[in-house]
């Protein structure tokens, strides 16, 4: 009664070509983690439920609001303020009362990503933020679980699939410096067009299927664009982006500054007071005086090279990437200008600034002496 | 002779539209440089580039019949 049961529900899939009883098979033990359950995660998860994946896994903090629905078709009205990890197992359990569902009803991040995530084959991308998508992408790495990633923006959505295989390329590859908080506008300020979602989150679905069950070509190390507006696709290639500023094993992914990476929160800049600057000079250290060509006083006696900071971007390549750098300006107060844009811009570490000025130094000589 | 380039999500907003023409430069790096010139708000925008649907980490060579494409994250779902 129970196998007949199930040859009813999957017949339709199981004539498939290459599909058949060991596609299923694969599929009821396969354990499948989705990341958001917002547009692109309610589709993927209906679809995967639907084919018969036999482990779901639900990550989702949020609860549901009326703005959400256009888009997350696995809610009604009635949802409004309920948590959608909740709502989405209720709706999954209705479509198909066997599978098992584990819900996580609060945000991936990094102290949680690790144990959730070890758990499944194969984890979905399905957030909406950056800082997301970067500690899901780096865990995946780590733990060498296949990621199908998925965004949408307005008309556009994006699907890759990373990690597929050992030392395939990952999301850092693709984008390796993060946009800035404001620079990419998310769904509540550019709008969604509810369609894109749909399309990007089957999509997702239909890799996590080809990767359990071994049939088609996985989108494995390619970037696909779909625009709804014209009904097209658009397939590139990724190619490794060379050496990446990313963690290695779970001990450096645990002291990793999302924060920092992403531009949510500012560097803290590293002070070196009057008295060790005077301790460092002249053993092996950089200086930099930033201060304009003709500010004074001349202190000739630092050995430092003299870039004015309205120049200091386009003379980077002064600045000795195997050396500790010490920049300083009058008072201390431009250095922290120039250490935001070295470590910002162009993700400098090596840096730090007098704290106080060149007149904080002068001053701790003269007392000295 | 002119090449032309494929302007994906909010950077069309900056270009004003997916798909424009500029005329050829010798390689990826003068173009991008040109573009910048023409289209300044890209210079506060990252974006990764494809040329001929593969997506470049150096600067690149690029003939008339270079196909450019401008990528830039989304971070919707």
């Amino acid at each position: 009664m129970e196998k007949d049961h199930l040859y009813n529900r999957f017949q339709r899939q199981s004539i498939l070509p290459d599909f058949g009883v060991t596609a299923q098979q694969k599929l009821q033990e396969a354990k499948v983690l989705i990341i958001g359950v917002g547009g692109l995660g309610c589709p993927a998860l209906q679809y995967l439920a639907a084919i018969g994946v036999g482990h779901l896994g639900i990550v989702d903090g949020d609860s549901i609001s009326l703005s959400n629905l256009h888009r997350q078709i696995l809610y009604g009205t009635k949802d409004i303020g309920r948590l959608k990890a909740e709502v989405a197992k209720e709706k999954i359990a209705m479509q198909n009362e066997s599978i098992l569902v584990t819900v996580y009803p609060q945000h991936l991040d990094q102290s949680n990503s690790f144990s959730i995530i070890t758990e499944y084959d194969i984890v979905l991308d399905c957030t909406d933020n950056f800082k997301t998508r970067y500690i899901i992408n780096d865990a995946c790495v780590i733990l060498r679980k296949p990621l199908v990633f998925g965004a949408a923006h307005q008309y556009e959505g994006q699907v890759a699939v990373f990690n597929s295989a050992p030392g395939a390329v990952h999301y850092r590859d693709l984008f390796p410096i993060p946009s800035k908080p404001g620079e990419v506008p998310n769904c509540e300020e550019a709008g969604i067009f509810n369609i894109v979602t749909g399309v990007i989150g089957n999509l997702q679905a239909g890799e996590a299927i080809k990767l359990i069950t071994g049939i088609g070509q996985v989108l494995s190390g390619q970037l696909l664009t779909f625009n709804a507006l014209h009904t097209s696709f658009y397939t590139v290639e990724i190619s490794p982006a060379g050496p990446l500023n990313i963690p290695l094993d779970k001990d450096t992914f645990y002291d990793y500054d999302y924060d920092v990476f992403c531009g949510l929160k500012k560097h803290q800049h590293t002070e070196i007071s009057a008295r060790e600057f005077d301790e460092l000079v002249g053993k092996g250290v950089q200086i930099i005086d930033i201060r304009n060509e003709d500010e004074l006083p001349e202190v000739s006696e630092l050995n430092a090279i003299k870039i004015p900071l309205q120049i200091l971007r386009e003379n980077i390549a002064q600045l000795d990437p195997e050396k500790k750098i010490i920049l300083f300006c009058h008072s201390g107060i431009r250095t922290q200008t120039a250490l935001d844009m070295l470590e910002d811009e162009f993700h400098m570490t090596n840096v730090a600034h007098l704290k106080g000025g060149i007149i904080k130094w002068l001053d701790y000589k003269s007392t000295t002496k | 002779m002119d090449i032309t380039i494929l302007v994906f999500g909010s950077l069309a907003d900056i270009t004003g539209a997916n798909k424009i023409s500029v005329t050829l430069e010798k390689d990826t790096a003068s173009l991008l440089e040109k573009m910048i010139v023409m289209y300044p708000l890209l210079n506060n925008r990252k974006f990764t580039i494809a040329v001929d649907k593969k997506i470049i980490n150096e600067n690149t060579i690029i003939y008339s019949s270079s196909e450019i494409a401008l990528l830039p994250p989304f971070s919707g779902g």
